[in-house]
């Protein structure tokens, strides 16, 4: 471990002294590269949206996932069900791709409009699941759910794809 | 189902070590989320918020001036129950400390039932009923909820925090509707609503006086719009607001203060950009305000002005920087307050302004935690709380604001 003290620095020769300049550059390099990549976002496959068998719904259009999944809607408008959203965590890879492919927003937009309804009493939270695999379940199990998935862990015989229109 | 949950004793002082121990960031602070039941039919969710304040001059949510002031703090919890999928049931109780315009007592925030009456692909239509929060501006739904908030405190100039009760909610009705026009959608309230004034704060702000033993009673039910639009994407979000307020002050049997009519009408233009990374935001407001004492005296006529343009820069995935100037004056007529100072041998000129300079730091340690820190250079006192600082003449013009926060949701 090379040490960074001044008085150190002068006593060293020219090649130890430029090994530390490199290694001083591997930090500055090996940060920026951390830094880069917690801005860049975790790449995750095709998404689609997906429902509970109930649904009727046959397709919906993009603007209107964005009311579903922005927790406006309360009702689906063909057989007047509950709409009961699943979501993943806001920093969950599939959940950015979902808000950022299929819904053209940024997860950060979603989380700000949610907490503005549910702190004025005016819409509910979507129910956060913590895995793909418990997505997969809950909409398989309750009426009137939506949710999404990447496309390999749709499995259509517990689910139905909701194609945007 | 139920889900991992953390959560902190109510008690105050363990309350601030909790908080304190987690500023230092060596506290695992487990992910809080919300409580549901019933597929979401039922839920819970709630914020604890502690602030600190220190002032160079001048009082702001307590004790401030050249002493650290713990005496701000916000706590909150909600349920909301949706019986059928028509029909939502909410309610919010808040319970607030800052100086001597909030001091704990608990506030019923809303307690409403949303009726959606329409509903299909490009069209929601409802009405909500009951104790219902304002609309104001961009953020007047969840001031108090500091994870929602762009700083510490909102912009003070438009989210005035010493008249903030009747700001907050009121008993009434609100009709609501979304519509998918061309290029992105257009939320529209309208409301009409008994909002309540007989705190001392708002009294105090209303009436201009400390001593105020009589009633504010409102002429009639508050009617207020709000149109905003947001673009498909939500990368632009802009609107406009409007309400107009009448009330009457009713003197007790020994009250020096004589009655009079007042009425207020705010209207206020928000725009508001957001990036990935950046937030623009500015909002320009203008209150036309009356005062009616006695015919023969005629009316008082003023239109203050407010505005605030804010950057906010996520840097990093859980930091923000946030930059912002806010800007406030009494009476367009009179932008600096000289006229004022003149006519009135006890004012003061910067009494009637206030420019804020202020620039903060957020970091969010986990999704439902986060500390705040922020600087405030501001020259004025106009938003200044007379409760706080009960000697106008002991203001000082220029002085500096440093606040640390710490909130917890979920």
């Amino acid at each position: 471990m090379p040490t960074f003290g001044l008085g150190t620095r002068r006593q060293q020769g020219d090649l130890r002294f430029g090994e530390k300049a490199a290694s001083g550059k591997i930090r500055r390099s090996a940060f920026a590269l951390m830094f880069f990549f917690q801005l860049l976002p975790a790449s995750a496959g095709e998404v689609h949206v997906i429902a509970n068998p109930s649904v009727t719904t046959p397709s919906i259009s993009r603007n209107f996932a964005r009311s579903i999944f922005g927790m406006r809607v309360q009702q689906w408008p063909y057989d007047g069900g509950s709409v009961k959203v699943f979501v993943l965590p806001d920093n969950h890879a599939v959940h950015e791709a979902f808000c950022k492919t299929v819904l053209d927003v940024f997860p950060r937009q979603m989380r700000v409009a949610w907490d503005r309804q549910v702190f004025s009493g005016t819409g509910p939270a979507p129910i956060e699941v913590e895995t793909e695999e418990e997505v997969l379940n809950r909409v398989a199990t309750t009426p009137g759910a939506v949710g999404y998935l990447s496309k390999e862990k749709i499995d259509e015989k517990k689910v139905r794809l909701l194609p945007i229109k | 189902m139920k889900r991992k949950f953390a959560y902190y004793p109510l008690n105050n002082s363990s309350f601030l070590l909790i908080l304190t121990l987690a500023g230092s960031a060596s506290m695992p602070f487990e992910t809080a989320q919300a409580l549901d039941w019933y597929d979401g039919r039922v839920q819970l969710h709630g914020f604890f918020t502690q602030g600190v304040v220190y002032t160079t001059h001048n009082n702001f949510y307590g004790n401030t001036q050249d002493r650290i002031g713990l005496d701000f703090r916000e706590i909150g919890l909600n349920v909301s129950l949706q019986p059928f999928s028509r029909l939502r049931l909410s309610a919010q109780g808040t319970s607030r400390w800052a100086g001597k315009m909030d001091q704990g007592e608990p506030w019923l925030d809303y307690a409403l039932a949303d009726f959606t009456l329409f509903n299909d692909e490009e069209r929601r239509i409802g009405i909500r009923l009951g104790r219902i929060k304002n609309i104001f501006g961009l953020y007047t739904e969840t001031r108090d909820v500091a994870s929602t908030r762009p700083g510490v405190i909102l912009p003070q100039p438009i989210y005035f925090d010493r008249s903030r009760k009747f700001a907050l909610s009121g008993d009434g009705v609100h009709l609501y509707g979304e519509f998918e026009v061309p290029g992105g959608n257009l939320d529209v309230r309208l409301m009409a609503a008994d909002l309540p004034l007989n705190d001392q704060s708002s009294k105090t702000t209303l009436t201009g006086s400390l001593n105020t033993p009589g009633h504010l009673d409102q002429d009639r039910m508050t009617p207020g719009v709000r149109i905003i639009y947001e673009t498909d994407n939500k990368r632009w979000r802009g609107g406009f607001t409007y309400l107009s307020l009448s009330q009457r002050y009713r003197p007790a049997q020994y009250d020096a203060m004589a009655g009079r009519q007042v009425l207020i009408e705010p209207w206020i233009i928000s725009l508001q950009y957001s990036g990935e990374q950046l937030t623009l935001t500015s909002e320009f407001s203008q209150r036309y305000s009356e005062f009616i004492y006695r015919e023969a005296i005629p009316k008082q006529k003023i239109t203050s002005q407010n505005w605030y343009v804010q950057a906010q820069y996520r840097f990093l995935p859980s930091w923000e920087l946030l930059l912002r100037y806010d800007d406030s004056i009494d009476n367009i007529d009179d932008p600096d307050g000289k006229d004022y100072a003149a006519t009135h041998p006890s004012a003061f000129a910067h009494n009637r302004f206030s420019r804020d300079w202020v620039t903060g730091l957020r970091y969010d340690v986990t999704s439902s935690f986060m500390l705040r820190a922020e600087f405030h250079h501001v020259d004025g006192t106009n938003w200044l709380s007379r409760l706080d600082n009960p000697d106008p003449s002991k203001l000082e013009r220029r002085w500096d604001m440093l606040m640390f926060l710490a909130s917890f949701w979920f």
